[in-house]
């Protein structure tokens, strides 16, 4: 059928015409449904979300614990919490955060509402992993697994959790934010992940299983147990790939334990600073391997790292019994000689007592030769004929090459990595000869050198000035003495009875003991008029700030001493400065019934020191500073008392004395 | 929405050639003309829609831990605004800011101390509503302008269709919701109120408290798995993609349970039966809940440890002979898990849960007794308030 052109055009235009007005009409109707139509994206991940997680809801049961929990006290596990299937045969993790292996009481809710006791079978605490056993009458269902490779940074993720209670499980929704976080322990995402849904799946976008949320802490930020962080935009997942590894040992009933190396780092700046070795436990796998003071880490099984931060990343997914091999690059040879070692890991190192030889070095700016000032009558060195005015110019241990003494703190890593009774050689230099010295190291001992040990020859001047820092409201006050360009001082940190601000006239017994045996005296006076609390540490690490910028510090010479109240407070900021204060003096004063005595580790050396008052001292005192003396005994740490009992002045001279001599050697 | 109208192309007029051309654009133009309406996502339209109802508050407060701003929505066309109850309302002056920067004088209507909610009044007609029986934004937008009051009929006439309206089954988790709030008062001026978005995690009974104060609310709220616990948040207004009203944001409290803070909205039946309350001025319901006095557990025959640590683990200490305990086969070192389908983790958890069984009605637990879970029937539960029995001395033997 052919038409002519006309009627063509005419039809056309009948067509266009009309379908314009049909168009018009209904793009005018008002109002128009589908103005307001969900999106086809949002609809379509909405049902992908639910889809997902009816897939997911299948592995994930509920907990209930009476009992002991694993969480700590104000972030109450509330007795109900979420588990994840890995076995048909009754296997289910969650974590530790509801339960730990000591807990008793726990049932499991399965998805169709049966309840079944659970026997706690095996853990992996590094990650925060409980594996649980029941006897369920039907398998039950086994999740997909995600594989780690496969993921995706920015992919959607949902996490489950059943700890409200109800038929259906919590979904939170949000994505993956990050892979191999928390020291590789876990991946990261940004949905809520609470105590709702600890111990219950992160599911991907097609209900396979990522893995078992748990609240694993960021260390950096702070945190003690993780579960602060919920609410925060960060939560963590351990690979359900990680835990199916490992799942054989703990179904046979072990507690995986995180393996231990055994070494300290001459920086303590986790993050910046470089893995040169200060100290090797002895007895401990870096010990057996021969890694030592001053090696440098450079690769851990072959993977390079440049930072502390590099080397923990690598070890802390390690187990105990798992060997690890480490490059290091040793010696002032240039290029510097490198070497590979192997150290096997264990899960706690052998108690640590710490060996010392009985020298005072005398206080000389950096870098400077190391020149006995002072020697204890019944110590090694003075048996072995050090005395007075020797220098010391290297060490020797027993099958090994002379190694060159170049600061006092570098003989102190360096003796610390020696066990106590070990035999070692020091090459000595007095007048112009070179003396070859044999030595047997001791066990340390906490001194009060005499008199005339450490003094100077005059007492230098001293100040007594307000240490001011920005935002601290009380400044401490500090008695500073005036030393040489560059010879470092010693820190006697001193906290009285609180009184709220501290005065000049508190200052003044101190001056002659400050000046006479160089050591900076800092009083911190208490927020409150009447008690000592935590607030009023922050000001004083920054008032110490302060003190660094008036004059060198000696960080060998570090110490705090406390009066009655005092005395419990110079504890808890020992406790928080851990490493950088080396001696803690209770006069009249006990150590806090809740802080734990800390392990001798090499490279962070305590000892305590005992004062007793004239008057006021009871039966009920001496037999509270025995019981101290025990718990200082079962940890190794060193300790003395004051041989006179004192009053009413407080022994200023004999405290900075005792001072001076924390850092002996 | 365009409502342009498109000019019909003269066809005659032109060539061959041209005429294949026109007709080309004619199809393609009016699909552009009208191409808002057709081609948009649908959820910025769905956010229009909702933004437009919600409404920032200002009022009493401004020192330290209470601000003096929230947010609340209109719920009728004449003004009525729905909102969480809070000290900002404690304040001769509240004032209103619409979406389109309209600022009002509102007046306090009434406050349901339940369920924490308050109604105010603005002096307005014609404004858009978030309806609460059920109808869609949209719906709620069209009888604005339509010039409807919010129930098509005489004021106080009202019927709340909460449960039966339309789009009012429970939401089910996983639904994608939209949730509007002028959170920290970033809002200021006549700027738009915040959007944030997420998911529903769970419909749970709510049980939380701020501080010492426990929130009277125990009925369903929806949790949300995002953060809507921020100050100015309470009272905001939750959607659902499809344009949907879910509910109204809750207020900054802890849950009792787990100790975290709750992300949660009030489901909008509440908010309906709420103000349908509120408007008829009838009294704030009154929560009957009888005073649950404590079971004493040994009128079943059954006596638990010493309750002495905070939540202490409920095992049996002594079961009393010829009992009901007893002829259950209830055990000496049982450990209570479940009283019903309850899961019990503490003493008092279990003295409160058997005082919620009724009179005479069966008392089923649940005991890990060696390692398994048995169940026991302990007979029709007695009496709570017999005589009190004489304390025990511990150690005593029933």
């Amino acid at each position: 059928m052919s038409f002519s052109s006309t009627t063509r055009r005419r039809v056309l235009a009948a067509a266009v015409v009309g379908w314009n007005v049909a168009a018009c009409l209904s793009g005018m109707a008002v109002p128009s449904r589908a103005a307001a139509a969900p999106g086809p994206l949002e609809a379509a991940e909405q049902r992908a979300f639910q889809v997902a997680a009816e897939r997911g809801a299948a592995s994930t049961v509920r907990i209930e614990v009476a009992g002991e929990t694993g969480a700590v006290a104000d972030q109450d596990a509330g007795g109900t919490s979420t588990g994840l299937v890995v076995g048909s045969e009754g296997w289910i993790v969650t974590s530790s955060f509801a339960v730990t292996e000591r807990t008793v009481g726990v049932i499991v809710v399965l998805p169709d509402g049966s309840r079944h006791a659970a026997a706690v079978v095996g853990a992996d605490p590094a990650r925060k992993v409980v594996l649980l056993k029941i006897d369920p009458p039907r398998p039950l269902v086994e999740p997909e697994v995600a594989a780690k490779a496969d993921l995706q940074v920015g992919q959607w993720t949902l996490g489950l959790g059943r700890a409200w209670g109800g038929e259906t499980p919590s979904i939170a929704v949000g994505v993956l934010s990050a892979v191999d976080r928390s020291w590789g322990r876990g991946v990261q995402t940004d949905a809520s992940i609470s105590p709702a849904n600890y111990g219950g799946p992160l599911l991907d976008i097609r209900g396979r299983v990522i893995g078992m949320l748990a609240p694993l802490a960021a260390e950096s930020a702070g945190m003690v147990t993780g579960s602060e962080l919920y609410d925060a935009g960060i939560g963590f997942a351990v690979p359900l790939e990680d835990i199916m590894a490992v799942l054989p040992r703990m179904q046979a009933g072990e507690t995986l334990a995180a393996g231990i190396l055994g070494i300290s780092y001459t920086s303590r700046d986790v993050m910046t600073g470089e893995p040169v070795i200060a100290t090797s436990h002895p007895g401990s796998p870096a010990a057996k391997a021969g890694i030592r003071e001053g090696d440098r880490i450079v690769a851990v099984d072959g993977t390079p790292v440049g930072r502390i931060a590099g080397v923990r990343h690598q070890l802390a997914v390690r187990y105990a019994d798992e060997t690890v091999r480490l490059t290091l690059e040793r010696g002032d040879s240039d290029p510097r000689e490198r070497l590979t070692v192997e150290a096997t890991l264990v899960d706690a190192l052998p108690p640590y007592r710490r060996p010392m030889l009985g020298i005072l070095p005398v206080a000389v700016p950096e870098g400077n030769p190391v020149e006995v000032a002072w020697v204890w009558p019944e110590g090694p060195a003075a048996q072995a004929g050090i005395a007075a005015g020797d220098r010391l110019e290297s060490l020797q241990t027993t099958g090994g090459q002379p190694r060159p003494i170049q600061s006092g703190e570098q003989l102190a890593a360096l003796l610390a990595s020696l066990a106590v009774g070990e035999e070692l050689r020091l090459q000595v230099r007095r007048g112009d000869a070179v003396l070859d010295v044999p030595v047997q190291t001791a066990a340390a001992a906490c001194l009060i050198p005499p008199p005339d040990a450490a003094a100077a020859a005059t007492p230098a001047p001293v100040n007594i000035e307000p240490l001011t820092a920005p935002e601290v409201a009380n400044p401490p006050l500090a008695v500073i003495p005036e030393l040489e360009e560059g010879v470092p001082m010693g820190v006697l940190i001193h906290f009285g009875p609180p009184r709220g601000a501290v005065t000049k006239d508190d200052a003044e017994p101190w001056r002659v003991a400050a000046g006479r045996y160089g050591i900076a005296v800092v009083l911190p006076g208490s927020n409150e008029p009447d008690r000592w609390s935590r607030d009023d540490l922050p000001g004083l690490a920054r008032a110490m700030e302060t003190l660094r910028s008036r004059g060198a510090v000696d960080p060998s010479r570090v110490a705090c001493s406390g009066e009655a109240a005092g005395a419990t407070f110079a504890w808890l900021a020992a406790e928080t400065f851990a490493g950088r204060i080396r001696g803690v003096a209770l006069i009249d004063g006990s150590i806090p019934r809740r802080s734990e005595v800390p392990q001798a580790e090499p490279g962070r050396p305590l000892s305590v020191l005992f004062g007793r008052p004239a008057e006021g001292w009871l039966p009920a005192d001496a037999s509270r500073q025995r019981q101290d003396e025990q718990r200082l005994d079962d940890a190794f740490v060193p300790y003395a008392t004051l041989p006179e009992p004192f009053g009413p002045v407080l022994p200023t001279d004999d405290l900075c004395r005792w001072a001076g001599a924390v850092g002996i050697l | 929405m365009s409502e342009m109208r498109p000019q019909t192309i003269p066809v005659q007029r032109v060539a061959v050639t041209r005429s294949w051309l026109a007709c080309l654009l004619a199809f393609v133009v009016p699909g552009l003309l009208t191409a808002d309406s057709r081609w948009a996502c649908g959820s910025d339209v769905v956010i229009e829609q909702a933004a437009r109802t919600v409404v920032k508050i200002y009022g009493a407060g401004g020192f330290r831990g209470l601000e003096a701003y929230q947010t609340g929505f209109l719920v009728s066309s004449e003004g009525h605004v729905m909102t969480a109850m809070s000290t900002v309302l404690d304040s001769e002056e509240i004032d209103c800011v619409l979406d389109d920067g309209r600022r009002f004088a509102a007046s306090l209507v009434g406050i349901d101390p339940r369920r924490e909610m308050a109604l105010l009044k603005l002096e307005a007609e014609g404004l858009p509503f978030a309806p609460l029986d059920g109808g869609s934004l949209e719906e709620g937008l069209a009888r604005a302008e339509g010039g409807e009051a919010a129930d098509g009929g005489p004021e106080g006439s009202r019927t709340v269709g909460a449960s039966t309206g339309r789009g009012q089954r429970p939401a089910a988790p996983g639904t994608r919701v939209y949730a509007l709030s002028n959170l920290f008062g970033v809002a200021v001026g006549d700027e738009r109120v915040s959007v944030q978005q997420g998911v529903i995690a769970a419909t749970v009974p709510l049980a939380a408290r701020r501080g010492a104060y426990e929130a009277p609310y125990d009925g369903d709220v929806y949790l949300l798995d995002f953060t809507v616990n921020n100050p100015g948040s309470a009272g905001g207004l939750l959607v659902d993609v499809q344009g949907q009203p879910m509910g109204m944001l809750g207020k900054e409290l802890r849950s009792t349970t787990a100790g975290i803070w709750l992300n949660y909205a009030v489901p909008l039946a509440e908010v309906a039966a709420s103000f349908d309350m509120l408007l008829s001025g009838r009294p704030a319901e009154t929560d009957a809940m009888a005073d649950v006095l404590p079971f004493d557990t040994r009128r079943l025959g059954f006596l638990l440890v010493p309750d002495i640590l905070e939540k202490t683990p409920p095992f049996v200490e002594a079961v009393l002979e010829a009992s009901p305990a007893a002829a259950a086969g209830l055990r000496e070192d049982d450990l209570l898990v479940a009283v019903g389908s309850q899961s019990v983790t503490s003493c008092a958890a279990v003295a409160e849960e058997l005082a919620r069984i009724d009179e005479g009605e069966p008392v089923r637990v649940s005991v890990i007794r060696d390692g398994r879970i048995v169940d026991a029937v302990l007979g029709p539960r007695p009496a709570v308030d017999l005589p009190a029995l004489p304390e025990p001395s511990l150690g005593e033997t029933l």
